[in-house]
């Protein structure tokens, strides 16, 4: 991912911050400008709950790609990666790696938190991205 | 309500093809496809070619320009169409608009993919381009990996078994052997799946279609001219599309592709026909889970049922409803941008009672189903002798 493309994107994707209406109340994430039920323009920023619980799951068992031999963005996970839809509110779903955990822990409604981590690296010495990852609450 | 008819089909042999080249491939598909036709180039009054993305696998990009010179066609219209996997089926239908607005007589649609000159990772990486950047393919989402957590929530919400999913890569393997073009003409049988590399669970490696590389294409034209060119024109009698978010945690309800449910439903207004009068379909089984998703989503069974229903044996050739004659995307090949003009191939086969051993009986509709992505884009046409 190009450098201004990440630095437009984390400022409120990577941060969990989404939009609400005022007139409805409907949260949006990514955030909007104008609701989509009523056509109002008076929303709000409003940062996404950091909980919620698992509505489905995988482990995906093969990597990528092998970064060293093609010029493209690492993307930093270990393998295997479990990946999870986590509903944080009504209606806002995002779909995140689950880490520190061991994949037979992971059941859909299991409860989890987001953590801010590393995701991304652009080759040896290129910028590094952060994003919001999940781990089980304890 | 103009008529409009499908007159010629062409495809290449689908598979790993190292020896032929994208526009070679684009080439074969569309000459065979007016050959059959009884036609010449020049008789093409428009082009459109699905390709998803070969920018990534070949580094090509306007690839209209390049087959209506490959084909040598005359200076006609010549624009190329993406909606990821469901680009042929888009293709053929804005062929299908270009002749209903009285712009075309007779129309081709094309679709290419070259999907082997990359490596493995680098082609997953472009099939992830389909699916959202910011919100999915980030965090190291591919399209196993989506298709995965459809079919865990399947089987949590209906009691979906492997098993299940795994019987349609066998049913898709045994039609296949009948497939002159297909990629694999192997028979498997459900332990094999089962026994197969888990890519993410529960998708094991015999659960997804492959890499594939291929051409297909059709040719359509008007009333008038279809019935000058053949006696046995196949007409369309629905062409429908529908969309819906990119990112499948945005969906309500994630084992539901609502595009599908859409298209499904003004296929059957435009046509006037019931679920229960087809008896031949080509669904998207870009993954098993996908084929049990596509029957409840056409209307074939229930919501949660396609589990059962397969494991009754009634999508086998010749039951209740012959689903993937042809070897599906599973074991026919899913050349992306081709795959949806390959259903169409076997639709009109089948409508043309040419299809010899894998042969659905007594059919006067056949039923095409394209997917792109995760269900961000469906198509869906049926086609019939009358
Ligand atoms: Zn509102």
């Amino acid at each position: 991912m190009a450098i201004p493309r990440y630095w437009r994107n984390t400022q409120h994707y990577y941060n969990l911050i989404g939009s609400k209406c005022k007139k409805c109340g409907r949260v949006y994430f990514p955030q909007r400008s104008v609701c989509a039920d009523d056509d109002s323009a008076e929303l709000e920023e409003h940062p996404l709950s950091r909980e919620g619980k698992i509505l489905t799951f995988t482990v995906l068992r093969t990597s990528l790609s092998d970064p060293s031999k093609e010029n493209t963005d690492v993307i930093v996970s270990e393998m295997p990666l479990v990946l999870a839809i986590i509903e944080l509110e009504k209606g806002v779903n995002v779909t995140a790696p689950i880490i520190e955990c061991e994949p037979e822990d992971i059941k859909i409604g299991s409860k989890v938190e987001a953590v801010f981590r590393k995701i991304m690296e652009k080759g040896e010495k290129g910028i590094l991205g952060y994003s919001y990852k999940f781990r089980l609450m304890r | 309500m103009k008529k409009v008819a499908i007159v010629g089909i062409g495809m290449t042999k689908l598979g790993n093809l190292w020896d032929k080249d994208f526009s070679q491939l684009g080439l074969e598909a569309g000459s065979k496809a007016v050959f059959d036709a009884g036609l010449t180039s020049k008789d093409i009054n428009s082009l459109y070619v699905g390709t998803m993305s070969s920018g990534l696998f070949v580094e090509q990009e306007h690839t209209g320009s390049l087959f209506s010179g490959m084909l040598g066609l005359n200076n006609v219209p010549a624009t190329r169409v993406e909606g990821a996997c469901a680009s042929g089926g888009i293709a053929i239908r804005q062929a299908y608009l270009d002749i209903l607005s009285g712009k075309s007589n007779v129309s081709m649609a094309l679709g290419v993919e070259k999907m082997t000159d990359v490596s493995l990772s680098q082609a997953t990486k472009a099939l992830a381009t389909a699916s959202s950047q910011n919100f999915e393919a980030w965090f190291g989402a591919t399209f196993p990996a989506l298709y995965a957590m459809i079919a865990r929530l399947h089987m949590h919400k209906y009691g979906t078994t492997e098993e299940q999913m795994a019987l349609c890569a066998v049913k898709n393997h045994k039609n296949a052997i009948h497939n002159e073009y297909a990629q694999f003409r192997k028979e498997i049988k459900v332990e094999d799946v089962m026994g197969s590399t888990m890519v993410s669970d529960p998708i094991k490696l015999l659960d997804c279609s492959p890499i594939t590389d291929g051409a297909a294409s059709v040719i359509l034209a008007d009333e008038e001219s279809a019935k000058k060119l053949t006696d046995t024109p196949i007409w369309i009698n629905a062409s429908s599309q529908g969309s819906d978010v990119i990112s499948l945690h945005e969906r309500q309800d994630m084992t539901t592709l609502s595009a599908t449910v859409k298209a499904a439903k003004d296929a059957f207004l435009q046509s006037k026909l019931k679920p229960k009068d087809i008896k031949c379909v080509e669904v998207h089984d870009c993954f098993t889970i996908a084929e049990l998703c596509a029957l409840e989503d056409l209307g074939f069974c229930k919501k949660g049922d396609a589990g059962r229903f397969i494991e009754d044996g009634n999508t086998h050739l010749n039951a209740e409803i012959s689903v993937n004659a042809s070897g599906g995307l599973k074991a026919k090949g899913h050349p992306i941008g081709a795959s949806g003009i390959a259903q169409a191939v076997e639709a009109v086969t089948q409508l043309r009672q040419e299809a010899k051993h894998r042969q659905v009986d007594d059919i006067k509709h056949v039923m095409t189903h394209n997917v792109g992505g995760t269900g961000g884009t469906a198509v869906v046409h049926i086609f019939g002798r009358d």
